[in-house]
């Protein structure tokens, strides 16, 4: 092609510059996260616990909602089943985490394919609706169940590493650190791949995704599946971590902060919704921050933390403009 | 070599619309292709049809030698079919290295899973499709682009981008709708060389639709003329051009009884602020989409009483300055005066208060209420009491006696011509000054858009203010006041009918000859 001789300088230098500051990036959060009970007590190693719990999940559903732009309204209730499911495993049946925890997201997995289902075949509204019920189900009557019950009475018992019982949490906080830093590698590489270009066409419309030869239905399907994975790997945790399960921490409520950290969070990288996630779940926070903050977002900034910066640019050039 | 495409006897009906209706045609390899015809011909649905968007009722199609009339259509896409889309089928948001990877989706040899299970292998795949699309948008003269978001790009820049990952794929077949659309002729020629370069170098087929025909003249081999879903006629570019059946459907009906009334002229200064006078003006309004401006510049004014119609191609912008006017999409820049007092601050039921009253495209009743409940909510909606409603009601079917017939039935058991009338006389119903009109005489019988003639008669004798969307000039012969020009976002002419026929002005609204930009100012 003779345009081709008009511009023939490869330009991948930004590209990879970009991705290394990212991964860079990356490397500190982690290892400042990793001496976090090193420096601090058990309450705050405790606490930065249950945002990397939430975080996981958000991380999941992160993927559905920002990437392929569906919704789980119900979606705590695919955290809670697969806790109670380890809460039960590890404490009546007493297997070692080893197997409860790729069980239990298994088992999230499965759950989100199931109330994905609809995906196949429909987008959208009806969808959301399944997920909602589902939730509700789950809250209402699923964990009601004498199986669930049972597991919520008695205390999940500590985790077992070989010969070492990690008893307290910061013993039990290298184990939840590697959890979250799994979901956090494999989003990132789902994101450097194929899938998630699939779901972001998804996320545009179906007809695009179509043209692009994208099979929408099972990929629709998969963004649900891999959502419940990461919830159900979430569910395992909390149970450890929290050492009880109970119906309270998965109502309603938890499914639609889910949704509001990953809407604050904005589309784009998983930092925003982390991000989200440090606001609204380090320390109990009234519950109209995060309404506020979906204010914000949708009047503000659409696209979240994320885009914050775009958008404060754009103000500004706005305003210079006139 | 078989043909690339083959379309069979193709059917497609939406409820009593027949779209499409026994459409056979064949693509050979290598060749270009182009189906025109004006709007509502079926175009967009055989598109819709081959792509694989919409299922035909009946008929076969087959693409290289497979038959795919029920596959999806990402099935189709592995079989080396590649479409553009007429509002650009990029993700706005992603870069245009981004994009073009997404495009080629169907190159990357690894599953689903093995990003996570085997990254090493995705990252190696990753790396060659990177070159790839790396290669094609360098192709595009778009090497340093690449990483830029597609919504910081210009229209005819994100166009040239998917243009790129068109080409990245590959494709045994290319599907192109509307290409030109929205593009200013900087941008179209820059298509053109791009399309031309495809086909000498990669002996590309291509099977585009298009308004445009300037456009679609220049690049293809073989043109199909299609009218109310069926092919009206097929030749080459000149064949078709002066194919006489062609030229009437795009026009109408032939011009046989046309009044002799004296030229008037009515081209308004665009650069004027508003006047003190009465009616509407509007003035050098900038107005669109992020990706897509739709109007730049564009001026004109309605004096009370006048019937202007606007007539320009698809995508020049027509409805877009409608819904300006209206309020229904905020303007970037100029100004919309309403009897001397700027409006463009204001909100659409204010402006409807106001007295100027939208008949959009596409009639948006109650399909469920009767003909009565939908006229008498529209005018209660517009706050206007009930004596007035009656009266008004009363004034409606005298305009349109067909639907005093028709006023215990629910809308939606009326035909469409009907609806139409309903939707128009729904419009009259907050009792306007001024009704905006878009294309209301589209997919109108002669018949009935003989009636919406004689109904315009009626609203202009009213004094009520008319703006309609509208270039057949029988329909507006004798009708109209004043015809606007629309090209490419702005007024390029205005002047009397008899004037815009002359000098052939509609003709080239479809036919897509002269640069109307050279005819500003040149009206004399």
């Amino acid at each position: 092609m003779t345009a081709l001789a008009r511009s023939a300088v490869t330009t991948s230098a930004p590209r990879a510059a970009r991705t290394g500051a990212a991964s860079a990036g990356w490397s500190l959060l982690f290892a400042g996260l990793a001496v976090v009970p090193l420096l601090t007590g058990e309450l705050t190693t405790y606490r930065v616990g249950l945002v990397l719990i939430q975080g996981t999940a958000a991380i999941g559903l992160h993927v559905l909602v920002n990437w392929s732009r569906q919704v789980s309204l119900g979606h705590a209730a695919l955290v809670a089943v697969p806790a109670f499911i380890a809460a039960s495993l590890s404490g009546e049946s007493d297997l070692p985490l080893a197997v409860v925890l790729p069980l239990a997201t298994a088992a999230g997995a499965a759950l989100g394919a199931l109330v994905g289902l609809p995906a196949l075949r429909v987008r959208a509204m009806q969808v959301a609706l399944v997920t909602l019920l589902a939730g509700v189900a789950v809250d209402r009557f699923a964990l009601a169940l004498p199986w669930f019950r049972r597991a919520s009475l008695s205390q999940v018992p500590s985790v077992q590493l070989g010969p070492w019982p990690l008893f307290t949490n910061r013993a039990l906080y290298p184990v939840l650190l590697v959890v979250f830093g799994a979901a956090v590698m494999f989003t990132r590489q789902l994101d450097q791949s194929k899938v998630a270009r699939a779901l972001k066409l998804l996320g545009s419309s179906d007809q695009l995704a179509q043209a692009a030869g994208v099979p929408t239905g099972r990929y629709a399907m998969f963004a649900y599946a891999y959502a419940g994975a990461l919830a159900g790997a979430a569910g395992a945790m909390h149970a450890y971590w929290v050492t009880r399960v109970g119906t309270a921490s998965f109502g309603l409520a938890a499914s639609l902060l889910l949704l509001t950290i990953v809407v604050v969070g904005g589309p784009g990288s998983i930092a925003g919704p982390l991000l989200a996630t440090v606001l609204f779940v380090s320390r109990d926070v009234p519950l109209w921050l995060p309404a506020l903050s979906l204010m914000a977002v949708i009047v503000v900034a659409p696209e979240g933390i994320n885009g914050l910066g775009r958008a404060l640019r754009r103000r500004v050039e706005n305003r210079r403009h006139r | 070599m078989s043909s690339i495409v083959e379309v069979d006897d193709l059917v497609k009906h939406f409820g009593g619309l027949h779209a499409v209706d026994g459409v056979t045609l064949a693509v050979e390899p290598g060749e270009t292709l182009a189906v025109i015809g004006p709007n509502g011909a079926g175009k967009t649905t055989l598109f819709n049809l081959i792509a694989g968007a919409e299922t035909p009722t009946s008929g076969r199609i087959r693409i290289r030698g497979t038959d795919v009339t029920d596959e999806a259509a990402y099935r189709r896409t592995a079989l080396g079919v590649t479409r553009s889309f007429q509002s650009l089928g990029l993700m706005p948001r992603e870069s245009v290295l981004t994009n073009v990877l997404a495009k080629l989706h169907g190159e990357a040899r690894y599953s689903v899973i093995d990003p996570i299970l085997r990254p090493w292998r995705v990252r190696r795949e990753e790396s060659r499709l990177r070159d790839l699309a790396r290669h094609w948008i360098e192709a595009v003269g778009l090497g340093d682009r690449a990483e830029s978001p597609v919504r910081d790009l210009s229209f005819g820049l994100a166009r040239r981008a998917e243009m790129a990952a068109i080409l990245a794929t590959n494709p045994a077949l290319v599907l192109l709708d509307e290409p030109s659309a929205g593009l200013t002729s900087e941008a179209t020629k820059d298509l053109l060389g791009l399309l031309e370069e495809m086909r000498a170098e990669h002996g590309t087929t291509i099977l585009l639709i298009g308004h445009d025909l300037g456009f679609v003249l220049q690049i293809a081999d073989r043109v199909i003329a299609m009218q109310s879903g069926t092919v009206l006629a097929e030749g080459t570019p000149e064949e078709i051009r002066d194919h006489p059946a062609v030229v009437e459907a795009y026009l109408g009906q032939p011009i046989a009884t046309r009044l002799r009334r004296p030229a008037k002229r009515a081209a308004p200064d665009p650069l004027a602020p508003p006047t003190a006078g009465f009616g509407l003006a509007v003035g050098n309004v900038h107005a669109g989409y992020t990706l897509a401006p739709v109007l730049s510049g564009a001026s004109l004014a309605v004096k009370p009483g006048e019937l202007a119609a606007i007539a320009g191609q698809n995508g020049a912008g027509k409805s877009t300055l409608l819904k300006v006017i209206h309020g229904q999409l905020g303007l970037a820049d100029g100004w919309v005066a309403w009897n001397g007092r700027r409006i463009e601050h204001l909100s659409t039921a204010d402006r409807v208060r106001l007295g100027i009253a939208h008949v959009p495209q596409g009639r948006l009743l109650f399909p469920d209420f009767t003909v009565e409940r939908n006229l008498l909510l529209a005018a209660q909606a517009s706050g206007v009491d009930i004596a007035r409603a009656v009266e008004l009601l009363a004034r409606g079917l005298d305009l349109f006696p067909r639907l005093e017939e028709r006023l215990t039935q629910p809308a939606g058991s009326l035909s469409g011509g009907e609806q139409q009338m309903l939707a128009l006389a729904r419009g009259l119903m907050s009792d306007p000054q001024m009704l905006l009109l878009d294309e209301v005489s589209q997919g109108l019988s002669p018949k009935m858009a003989g009636e919406l003639r004689t109904a315009l008669i009626g609203i202009k004798a009213l004094g009520i203010a008319v703006l309609v969307i509208e270039h057949r000039p029988w329909l507006l012969d004798g009708v109209a006041d004043t015809v606007h020009l629309l090209d490419r976002g702005s007024i390029t002419w205005s002047g009397s009918l008899d004037d815009a026929m002359r000098r052939g002005l509609l003709l080239d609204v479809h036919l897509g000859e002269a640069d109307h930009h050279d005819l500003v100012g040149s009206d004399a």
